[in-house]
């Protein structure tokens, strides 16, 4: 299989790596110069094209209109998520469906560009790929992407769109907290309690992990948006304005007091007292800050991290004395009276032994690595974070899924008719922890087609699936037909596969037969991949499959095999349909035969106990 | 998938409800690292799918078997019973001390002073009471699913069990929403 990146995809920064020889994770630092760190900034150009990174960040300064700096946060979002501290930094599409960022085109002033935030993402995605097939000298086509533990299903899939966006095929989602105990190794632990504590630039998250056995299993998780390590420079600015009683309010003399912060942060990490100085218009100025004085400025931004931890603690069951780590991650994490909060609550010294930077970026390649069949002996078991429910009655939630509950999970719900004759139901999907649909997170509607009859009398059973990324998907039963009725989910806020394809069309820039011949490759890939995963299906569990059914799947497999001589990529894909439809009783089979197998050897071992 | 599945058999305990979840947590770690789409992650689609669908079972197996509760319930609705829509009737042998817990509350509503003092103490000496009775009815409900007469066994004995069981968990959710309203009135007073 070739090579799996591992991909931190982050509010302020993202980083690629990947899983050495050695089974050592390693990230691909920037060529020129040897940072791990790509910025998360995009800023677009007046010809057209996209800067990214630490050029883009550069240039974000005098051109902020035509530059995004933390996609991260509209992120699956709609326009009614969007706030006035992001208006008062963007611009926006004020129109219904997936969220729109607006930049100025600065070819022809007074006009603006539309973006995607899936879209901006992959323009990060893309400089990260292209960053890892220089260092390796061949093409990367599939990652590991990680996400906060808290984010819902719209925003996984936003994430799952910008990697299919940037031709990246994503083989898995991974839950930040979770990849950052992989990178520490905690999962080769005989049995722990790890508290991951993540406060990055804007946003907060804490997770509970219950490692056993090369198995991790995520309990709790809890956190915050909005609360990062930009709120402490925040502060600190705030104090330098009122000790040097600076009035000016523009976004230079801003952006001159945010970069006197974050200096005077630093200083503080080390000594007890910050001297730094502020080049304002007017005149150079000194400013002083104190630990004592960060500290009290800062008190209840701290306290607001520990009362999620105590949350998360509690949904979880446990209490602070039973942690037996406490992961440190996100450059937040540095400021000492962080470590020495975390420290006092959980009453032990937190790691620290791996920069706090790209501790995640290292976990998401431990788990490439466990994907692409390095490592076998590794097993993560993630949660869904939001309970998911339907609309009910009243505009009442009905929950499926509690939060929290392993993935894959499934949940189902028998749907009948209200009047007579009625021809579909209507269902509206929503994630969130509040009784009233109207105060949850709308993920999608659709509608279940009912044959005609009288009220009450059909059933239809919907299978709510919620797969190992923590993403949704729907499939219906007639109870009385047993058959299966495909369903089209629309979601809410996110793009649907032909506005992907629209956008993967327009973003290539390529004449109609370089799609085309790009179409014919992926077509060809993902036959070879099913070619090959078919051949040793068949040739592992032969005893699963009679002799018609095994020479059917022969038959439509040497049928794949020509087409893929031809050049119809239609044709390809048509019948990898064919070939997958007549594997599947293989596949339950497999799954069922490796149950019985597993039971088997237990009860071996039982006997001579 | 399907919606009645014999969870206790999908982790080889067929028939057996009075399991020992230690050893539940070893079966079901082992299956998951079996069934898991990680697993499958060069197979076929359809494998990747098969192996989406029999992990979310296995998933639904074990929440549903390492709680006692829960467990006891899945096993009663398999009997073909469930605790129904009486349950929110006060079971018979709690009756009179429910009937002594509302009353205590309801003078600890009205109290004032030295003497709300006075009852916030008891009536915190009525919580821990119930949650140590919450525990020992737990305890009940296992001991009961340990000693489920096989499947070959007479009504009587079937029925006997399947009736202790009921009236067991019946007790459990009264109790749980008895130690809610303390614990509610112990904060408002």
């Amino acid at each position: 299989m070739p090579r799996v990146v591992g991909i931190d995809l982050g509010t302020t920064n993202s980083l690629v790596g990947f899983l050495d020889e050695d089974g050592r994770p390693q990230i691909v630092p920037d060529p020129s110069t040897e940072s791990p760190l790509l910025p998360s900034a995009v800023s677009r150009l007046p010809d057209g094209s996209f800067l990214v990174g630490e050029t883009a960040r550069r240039r974000a300064v005098l051109h902020p209109r035509s530059s995004i700096l933390s996609v991260k946060r509209f992120m699956g979002l709609g326009i009614e998520h969007v706030d006035s501290v992001d208006r008062a930094q963007y611009r926006f599409a004020e129109d219904a469906g997936p969220l729109r960022i607006l930049l100025d085109a600065e070819e022809a002033p007074g006009t603006t560009f539309a973006l995607t935030p899936p879209e901006v993402s992959s323009l990060i995605l893309r400089e990260l790929k292209r960053r890892a097939e220089q260092a390796f000298g061949e093409e990367v086509l599939r990652a590991v992407i990680t996400v906060p533990a808290y984010f819902n299903d719209s925003q996984r899939q936003a994430t799952r769109d910008a990697g299919r966006l940037a031709g990246i095929e994503v083989l898995r989602l991974v839950n930040e907290p979770t990849a950052a105990a992989l990178a520490y190794g905690l999962d080769k632990q005989e049995e722990a309690l790890v508290a991951v504590f993540d406060l990055g630039g804007g946003t907060f998250d804490v997770s509970l992990l219950q490692l056993r056995e090369g198995l991790s299993e995520v309990l709790a998780t809890g956190g915050d948006t909005r609360l990062g390590g930009d709120d402490f420079d925040r502060r600190i600015v705030d104090h330098f304005r009122e000790k040097l009683s600076i009035e000016g309010d523009d976004t230079e003399t801003f952006a001159l007091l945010v970069a006197a912060a974050e200096r005077a942060k630093r200083v503080l990490t080390e000594s007890p007292e910050a001297r730094v100085e502020i080049p304002l218009s007017g005149g150079t100025r000194i400013a002083t800050l104190s630990r004592g004085e960060f500290t009290s400025r800062t008190a209840d931004l701290v306290e607001r991290t520990l009362d999620h931890c105590r949350r998360a603690l509690g949904d979880a069951g446990k209490s602070a004395g039973d942690v037996d780590h406490v992961i440190l991650v996100g450059g937040a994490t540095r400021m000492p009276m962080i470590r020495e909060a975390v420290k006092k609550l959980f009453g032990r010294e937190p790691y620290a032994r791996i920069d706090p930077d790209v501790v995640v970026a290292l976990g998401a390649s431990v788990q490439a690595g466990i994907l692409s069949g390095g490592t076998k002996d590794m097993l993560l078991l993630d949660v869904v974070p939001l309970s998911l429910g339907i609309e009910t009655m009243g505009g009442v939630l009905t929950r499926l899924i509690d939060r929290n509950t392993t993935i894959p999970a499934a949940a189902r719900e028998q749907f009948t008719t209200a009047v007579d004759n009625q021809t579909h139901v209507e269902v509206h999907v929503l994630q969130g922890e509040r009784e009233l649909a109207k105060d949850c997170r709308s993920l999608a509607r659709f509608r279940i087609p009912i044959p005609r009859q009288i009220a009450g009398l059909p059933r239809v059973e919907v299978t709510f699936l919620i797969d190992a990324n923590g993403i949704l998907s729907v499939s219906a039963r007639d109870l009385r037909t047993n058959a299966e009725h495909s369903i089209e989910v629309k979601p809410s806020y996110g793009l649907t596969d032909e506005v992907i394809e629209r956008m993967l069309e327009e973003s290539f820039d390529l004449a109609e037969e370089d799609f085309t011949a790009r179409l014919l490759i992926e077509a060809r890939t993902e036959a070879e991949t099913l070619l090959h995963a078919t051949e040793r299906a068949v040739q592992g569990h032969a005893g699963l499959l009679d002799a018609d059914e095994r020479a059917a799947i022969d038959r439509y497999a040497n049928d794949l095999r020509a087409a893929c001589a031809e050049k119809d990529h239609n044709r390809i894909r048509d019948l990898i349909e064919v070939l997958n439809d007549a594997g599947r009783p293989l596949a339950e089979r497999i799954m069922n035969a490796s149950i019985k197998q597993a039971l088997e050897s237990k009860s071996v071992g039982e006997l001579s106990e | 998938m399907p919606s009645n599945a014999d969870y206790l058999a999908l982790l080889g305990f067929a028939g057996r409800p009075g399991i020992e979840t230690d050893e539940l947590q070893r079966r079901y770690y082992d299956l998951s690292r079996r069934l898991h789409p990680d697993r499958f992650q060069t197979g076929s689609a359809e494998e990747q799918r098969a192996s989406v669908r029999a992990s979310a079972l296995l998933n639904d197996a074990f929440r549903t078997l390492k709680d006692v509760e829960s467990r006891g319930r899945w096993w009663l609705e398999r009997a073909g019973d469930s605790l129904g829509r009486e349950n929110n009737q006060v079971p018979p042998r709690l009756a009179a001390e429910v009937f002594e817990v509302q009353e205590k509350l309801a003078e600890l509503r009205a109290a004032s002073g030295s003497e709300r003092e006075a009852l916030q103490s008891e009536t915190r000496g009525i919580l821990e009471a119930l949650s140590s009775r919450l525990g020992d009815e737990r305890a009940a409900v296992q001991s009961t699913l340990e000693e489920w007469p096989d499947a070959s066994a007479e009504e009587e004995p079937l029925g006997e069990a399947r009736s202790r069981l009921k009236q067991l968990l019946s007790e459990i959710s009264y109790l749980r929403t008895l130690e809610r309203d303390v614990r509610r009135a112990l904060e408002e007073s």
